[in-house]
């Protein structure tokens, strides 16, 4: 998977933890240099995934609020 | 006379079971089934902590109800567009409605060294024999380090691993050995509990009886020749003794389109209503579904009475409702309690909990069989206990 072809996680509606259990699902899956965009709209999401990238050596590339949801992006470069 | 519409529903478990009872009068309704038992698969932790069998399972004949046809076999394809579904014997079935309600698959491959893991320590999500091989080990370990992980935050029955490490550590202690042995529960979470508002009930609990807590960690490899436990997350555990709380996936049912399926094999339902895709007259209710509900009985029970509902002409909708027993050892228990709209209450541990939580598993063969008589029953306490009201008392 290129960044161009980075996979979208919609956790948009799930409360905390959820979209970082679906993020779990994901990375189990992802190999390094894939691309994960997660969506969001749980505001606990915000300190979890920043508390999840400190765990997890992974490299936070963006972190923003849009009109409607919350979104990460996030550079898979830790997976051993 | 008009004949009846045929109404197919592929697994006999506690959802697929109340589904066909609540419809046996309006609709010509079979059953299919790959065991002749079903299986009441929370009696697992019973069998793992306490040697008790007794509420494993019933021959599924003997919860169905008079008129709803019972075929033991599994199930290879399932064809929505064709409206059909093809038995392991190659004989097909045609229907005009199917409600697909076989459960998960165990797959304790997906997480290398578990299968190996197992064999030797056991888990309590997977068999009997393997809940049996858990109640050698609590029953037999004198000290060193005992970890419960978790490989799947998709498990059945969310609050299960904190009962089980909570269980272990009753058994610990009633054997006099819990001041020799480390207990760890490592979890995927960023905190000990998934739900923020219940990890205030349960962390306190958790750190009272002494138990490590290791927050993401989602067990990856297992190295069972030196006894580690390496996470997704890139963290190393060891252990002395270690069950795994394996990978679930979808069930292994060929099914068309193949867009009715995600990755893992879960099918593709709405939350609200449990249907498939486009398709009115598919609904996939219980563990094999999508929903974001927990895998619990409950939430099969509570969708299957919604599907039921809709078919018949009523604008029935999930609202998401759980409402999980969760036993913490020392005749305690608490409930996880919670729907799409709130956060899991903070129900207090008490004996009563505990007490209904054992009620319920005895009762459970009736609830199956009878819904006329249960379900006014159960509507009247899921009023009164909504997390709303519940809510304004646990604050």
């Amino acid at each position: 998977m290129s960044e161009k072809e980075k996979k979208v996680i919609d956790a948009r509606g799930l409360s905390c933890p959820g979209p970082i259990t679906n993020l779990t699902k994901a990375y189990r899956n992802a190999k390094n240099g894939d691309v994960l965009e997660i969506w969001a709209t749980d505001p606990g999401f915000k300190s979890d995934i920043k508390a999840w990238i400190e765990r997890t050596k992974n490299e936070l590339v963006d972190l923003k609020e849009d009109k409607d949801k919350i979104i990460a992006v996030i550079k898979i470069t830790a997976k051993k | 006379m008009i004949e009846k519409e045929k109404f197919l529903i592929v697994g006999g478990g506690s959802g697929g079971a109340i589904l066909a009872n609540s419809l046996a009068k309006e609709f010509d309704v079979t059953v299919i089934n790959d065991s002749p038992n079903h299986y009441y698969w929370p009696q697992l932790l019973q069998i793992a902590f306490r040697n008790d069998y007794s509420n494993l399972y019933r021959p599924l004949s003997s919860l169905l109800v008079k008129g709803v046809n019972l075929i033991i076999d599994s199930v290879k394809k399932i064809d929505l567009q064709e409206r059909s579904i093809t038995l392991s014997t190659n004989k097909k079935l045609s229907y005009d409605y199917i409600a697909i309600a076989p459960g998960v698959t165990i797959d304790h491959k997906s997480i290398e060294g578990n299968e190996k893991l197992v064999n030797q320590f056991g888990d309590f999500h997977s068999t009997p024999e393997n809940a049996s091989k858990v109640f050698n080990i609590v029953n037999s370990m004198k000290k060193g380090t005992f970890v419960i992980s978790v490989g799947d935050p998709y498990h059945r029955c969310p609050p299960s691993p904190y009962e089980g490490i909570l269980l272990a550590d009753e058994v610990f202690r009633l054997r006099g050995v819990r001041e020799n042995i480390n207990m760890v529960l490592a979890v995927p979470y960023p905190r000990a509990y998934p739900a923020e508002t219940f990890n205030e009930v349960l962390e306190p609990i958790l750190k009272e009886r002494g138990i490590n807590v290791m927050t993401f960690f989602t067990a990856d490899k297992i190295d069972t020749d030196n006894k580690k436990i390496t996470s997704l997350e890139g963290e190393e555990l060891s252990y002395d003794a270690a069950i795994v709380v394996p990978v679930h996936k979808g069930p292994k049912i060929e099914i068309k389109p193949e867009d009715s399926v995600n990755q893992d094999g879960f099918i593709n339902a709405d939350k609200l209503t449990n249907q498939i895709l486009s398709y009115d007259d598919a609904f996939a209710i219980g563990d094999a579904s999508t929903s974001t509900n927990a895998k619990t009985g409950v939430t099969a029970h509570l969708q299957a009475k919604v599907v039921a509902k809709r078919v018949l002409g009523l604008d029935a909708k999930n609202t998401g409702r759980t409402n999980c027993p969760t036993e913490i050892g020392f005749q305690k228990g608490t409930f996880v309690i919670s729907d799409y709209n709130h956060p899991a209450v903070k129900v207090p541990a008490n004996t009563i909990n505990f007490i209904m939580k054992r009620l319920f598993a005895d009762v459970y063969w009736d609830v199956i069989k009878h819904p006329e008589f249960w379900d006014p029953i159960f509507d009247v306490y899921f009023e009164r206990t909504e997390p709303e009201v519940l809510w304004r008392i646990f604050k």
